[in-house]
């Protein structure tokens, strides 16, 4: 309101702009040009037009001197007014406050002079320390460690930096190139992408309606009386979807109205919009489904392996349990129920050597070096270290001494040294463990065997040392039963092969390095690879297992090529291959390649099934034993034979 | 009507004359069409026919009739417009009954010495049989463990290899005077083969060596009667195998040693420089090896069950020039006719030995078929007798 009066003086006195503008000093006397920039009429007299029309000139601005006169006359407004640059010839005489204030502001001090800077601080927290502190913690650690949440963040970013989730921007570095529309050019341009548009989904196609379906179906679509009996005795829950009853009208005016017509037609709507529309990825028909499967070497390429059943060694009267391949490859022996040991010769089958025992053997093992004609039996309760004399005299003659057992060991706790009480001209030691042992194998080195009992106490397992003659037991508590254990080819560590897992211990530190938890029913046999970091297992759920140490503790792969349960998987020392045998009279024979390079997985490839044995009592083939030097494979059958593989 | 060829009848052969004229023949001609056309046009020509109903065989290119002319022309794409020059000759006649000799044990090894044979065997005795009377002569043990292989040196020496590392040269077991071992050589593991001819005599074994032992020195020292069981020593060993020797003969460049092993190589190796003088690989375990006298091809049984043919003369890397397939069995022994070089015999495990004619790789001329278990041993002197023994304790002999 004030406003507006001051306007209409400021009207008044333009009228009489030429008369006493200063007069008009306190009612404020403004311009009314609106808000037009003043610079517009630097050039002219006027400064704007009044409500006639007619030009309003510009007010003749006093010079200094003038002014100096001005305030010699009246000395109240000297040096306190001053110029409206929006409002030429008019000065605005400034008040005590606001020259207060002017000169506040030059000395760069605060504006308001009523304004105190530095009020009494309430001392919330003080530096005298008090007598019953607020906070008795101590400082906590986090105040002097750098922030790990800030490093963890970081380092997400400069991950995620590395990884190229986050491009750094590139501002200095635009090569934007102009693009030229090809105007005459006969080529369409490019097909939009329409990867972002939703594909189209056709409606699945409905079957088209039959006899049954017709309002009149011929008799023998209708249904007898017991179906229609059946039909109404079922709930509605029983009935299938779709499933309905054919019934027979005279004439299409007959047929009754649909009583769940809305109700049926509602769902099916309803579940036409929520029906979720994702397109089904179908393979393209013309592919061939092997292009899917993954590049694996032909088999004929990985030559050689065994391919065909050479011969046989006749001879066993019973179930043939183990085989064993001598290191030099000329002799192969063979155990089983019928209570015996024979050595075989491997190029001709000869039974070069009958051993008759007392019990049946589950177990066999030749010696792993040439130094002994040895032979390690697992024969009923007792583990056997027999001399089978076959080769040089002079090794035969070595064999036979260390075979004595010295008398001062004998009174010694575990399981006791002695010798063979059977003397048909045999020379071994038995050592008896009191429980059926179920495996027996040798250190590398020859010096340890391992042997395994069917036992769940911690005694399940024992290593004995031939040069000292004695026996202990590694674990102190009981590891389950066992199944099967197996030396490391070069380190100090101990494989045992148990129900669920296979635990990996180092025998100098005594300690548990690793457990490889494969999840199957009942592990049955481990293989070591010659390297040391590969394992396969085979189970009694018909699955083989190859565990890489340095990948992980789970299955690097699962193969499922047997029937029944495997019985024995076992690595060939040379070539690259493995093989596994089953209850269902089968050996897979595959390609197992290890690479030094530590980036490449091992190359599995199964290669060749190969039957010859006969299924007997459930049992197929219970060890197959590759040949030292040569790409062939002995088995033993519970068929009684020992078959050769080349 | 089927179509015409025209074809020119020939043979090396002196005492057939070369038939004048092309013969027009129908191209669905089979061998005895063709045999018959032979007899019809030599009687004509007035030739002597040596036997009442010969019987021939055609080689065309080298190559063994065995289908008719066009099945014949088809796979080998012969040209019908030209003229097809046949060579005809005698075909061999197929072996004779065999006659089983029961033998005491397995037997491992066994040489033909005039009408004599020596067989090595499981129970380590050697034993000298009658081919005329086939009946056992003699028998003396040896040796404790199995003898591996028998070879003579002349009509007076044998030489038996042993399971028990020792090569022993033995006077008397070819006559009736008291059998005596004259020499010992010892390997380091059991002896697989032996091979010997005039001046030399080479072993291998499975210590993976073949030792070569000189004969020289025992043909110089006059009075034989005096040794008893001296210990010789080899002038060399042979060392390049990676597995055991399987089998060993001396070429006929008498310089020359060739092996055989299961690592899967064929070595040679020159007797006085005791090198290794060329290697040919193959891709199975070898078992038995036998060179042809007339042309040099090398013949190798092996674990495959198939029979290689090795060419020597070339220095390229694909030396196998055929592979026989026929066995159901390994290979275990292997030897070239002396008379004939096309014509060589196999033995296998399966029980049977082959008659292979290399003009014809497909498929062996003749299938002995007569031990029960594998055939371990065989030798064979053309024209007269193949004996062979196996597993199944027998020894077979058929004239052929």
């Amino acid at each position: 309101m004030e406003s507006a009066n001051r306007e209409i003086d400021l009207l008044h006195n333009l009228e009489h702009a030429g008369d006493s503008l200063s007069e008009s000093d306190e009612e404020g006397v403004l311009n009314t040009i609106g808000d037009i920039p003043t610079e517009w009429y630097r050039d002219f007299p006027h400064i704007g037009y009044n409500l006639e029309g007619k030009r309003v000139l510009k007010p003749a601005s006093g010079d200094q001197l003038d002014q100096f006169l001005e305030g010699v006359e009246d000395p109240s407004g000297l040096w306190k007014s001053v110029k409206m640059p929006n409002l030429p010839g008019t000065d605005l005489l400034l008040s005590e406050k606001e020259i207060d204030m002017v000169q506040r502001i030059q000395k760069a001090d605060y504006p308001d002079s009523q304004f105190d800077p530095y009020p009494p601080t309430v001392e919330y927290y003080t530096s005298k320390k008090f007598d019953t502190p607020l906070v008795g913690a101590d400082e906590p650690k986090r105040r002097f460690v750098p922030s790990k949440w800030e490093h963890q963040k970081v380092m997400k970013l400069v991950y995620a930096i590395r990884q190229g989730w986050i491009k750094p921007k590139k501002d200095f570095e635009i090569d934007e190139k102009p693009y030229f529309h090809k105007i005459w050019t006969d080529i369409p341009l490019e097909k939009k992408d329409n990867t972002k548009m939703l594909p189209f989904v056709p409606a699945p196609k409905l079957r088209l309606p039959g006899h049954r379906e017709s309002y009149r179906p011929p008799p023998e679509y209708l249904p007898t009386p017991e179906e229609q009996v059946k039909w109404n005795a079922k709930f509605k829950s029983e009935k299938k979807l779709g499933e309905f009853l054919s019934t027979q009208y005279d004439s299409m005016l007959e047929i009754p109205f649909y009583s769940q017509i809305y109700q049926e037609r509602f769902s099916r709507c309803l579940d036409l919009y929520l029906c979720p529309r994702e397109p089904k990825l179908k393979i393209n028909p013309k592919l061939d489904p092997r292009d899917i499967l993954p590049q694996l070497p032909k088999p004929k390429d990985l030559q050689p392996f065994p391919t065909q059943l050479a011969f046989s060694y006749y001879g066993h009267t019973g179930c043939v349990r183990c085989v064993s391949a001598h290191p030099m490859g000329r002799i192969i022996a063979s155990g089983g129920d019928d209570k015996t040991v024979r050595v075989w010769e491997v190029s001709t089958g000869r039974c070069l050597k009958l051993i008759q025992l007392q019990d049946s053997v589950s177990s066999i093992e030749f010696f792993p070096t040439q130094m002994y004609v040895l032979l390690l039996v697992a024969c009923g309760e007792y583990v056997l270290l027999v001399s089978y004399s076959v080769g040089n005299k002079q090794l035969i003659d070595e064999t036979n001494e260390i075979l004595n057992v010295s008398s001062e060991l004998a009174d010694r706790r575990g399981p006791a040294w002695s010798k063979l009480s059977i003397t048909n001209g045999l020379t071994g030691i038995e050592i008896g463990i009191g429980r059926e042992v179920r495996q027996v194998v040798w250190h590398k080195r020859g010096d340890y065997f391992s042997s395994v009992q069917h036992d769940t106490s911690h005694k399940s397992v024992y290593i004995h040392q031939l040069s000292k003659q004695k026996s202990q037991t590694p674990f102190v508590k009981s590891k389950g039963q066992i199944q099967s254990v197996s030396f490391h080819p070069m380190d100090p560590t101990f494989f045992v092969c148990t129900q669920r897992n296979i635990l990996i211990y180092n025998l100098v530190a005594q300690s548990l390095v690793k457990r490889l938890s494969p999840s199957v029913q009942w592990l049955s046999c481990l293989n070591i690879h010659r390297g040391g970091t590969n394992i396969i297992a085979g189970s009694q759920d018909c699955k083989v297992m190859w565990f890489d140490l340095e990948l992980s503790r789970k299955p690097y792969k699962t193969l499922r090529h047997h029937k029944g349960a495997v019985r024995s998987v076992i690595f060939h020392p040379i070539y690259p291959l493995f093989a596994s045998c089953g209850d269902e009279a089968s050996i897979v024979v595959y390609h197992g390649m290890v690479y030094s390079d530590l980036d490449r997985n091992p190359l599995l490839v199964p290669l060749k099934a190969l039957r010859g044995h006969i299924v007997t009592g459930d049992m197929g083939v219970l060890e197959c034993v590759f040949h030292p030097t040569q790409p062939w494979l002995f088995s033993a059958g519970a068929d009684g034979m020992v078959k050769l593989f080349t | 009507m089927s179509k015409q060829i025209h074809i020119l009848l020939k043979s090396k052969d002196s005492k057939y004359p070369i038939t004048p004229t092309n013969l027009s023949l129908s191209l669905s001609t089979s061998w005895t069409e063709l045999n018959q056309t032979l007899l019809a046009l030599l009687n004509e020509l007035g030739a002597e026919i040596p036997s009442l109903t010969p019987e021939f065989d055609f080689l065309i290119n080298e190559q063994l009739l065995t289908s008719s002319l066009q099945d014949f022309i088809a796979t080998n794409t012969i040209s019908t417009e030209q003229l097809i020059v046949i060579e005809y000759v005698d075909r061999r006649p197929p072996p004779s009954q065999p006659h089983i000799l029961p033998h005491p044990d397995w037997v491992s090894s066994l040489t033909l010495v005039g009408n004599q044979v020596l067989t090595g065997s499981y129970d380590g005795s050697v034993r000298r049989w009658n081919m005329y009377s086939y009946s056992l002569v003699s028998e003396y043990k040896c040796h404790d463990e199995p003898i591996t292989s028998v070879v003579t040196i002349n009509d007076n020496l044998v030489v038996t290899g042993s399971s028990d590392e020792s090569v022993c040269v033995w006077q008397g077991l070819l006559s009736d005077e008291p059998e005596r071992c004259l020499f010992k050589g010892f390997h380091s593991q059991p002896i697989t083969c032996l091979a010997s001819n005039a001046t030399q005599l080479c072993s291998g074994s499975w210590d993976r060596t073949v030792k070569v032992w000189s004969l020289t020195t025992l043909f110089d020292n006059s009075n034989l009667d005096t040794l008893q069981s001296q210990t010789l020593s080899p002038i060399s060993t042979l060392e390049g195998h990676t597995d055991v020797v399987s089998d060993c003969i001396c070429s006929r460049d008498t310089n020359k040693l060739i092996s055989c092993s299961w690592d899967q190589n064929v070595l040679f190796w020159d007797i006085t420089t005791k090198q290794n003088v060329r290697a040919m690989y193959s891709s199975k375990s070898l078992l038995s090896i036998s060179e042809n006298v007339h042309t040099g091809l090398i013949a190798t049984g092996g674990s495959d069950n198939a029979i290689r043919i090795w060419n020597t003369d070339t220095d390229e890397a694909t030396v196998i020039k055929m592979i026989l397939k026929g066995h159901t069995g390994w290979v275990s022994s292997i030897s070239w006719s002396h008379k004939s070089e096309h014509h060589l015999i196999s033995g296998s495990y399966d029980g049977s030995t082959k008659h292979w004619d290399i003009r014809n790789n497909k498929s062996p001329l003749y299938t002995v078929g007569a031990h029960k278990k594998k055939l371990l041993c065989m030798d064979w002197r053309d024209g007269e007798v193949v004996i062979s023994g196996g597993e199944d304790c027998q020894l077979i002999v058929s004239h052929f």
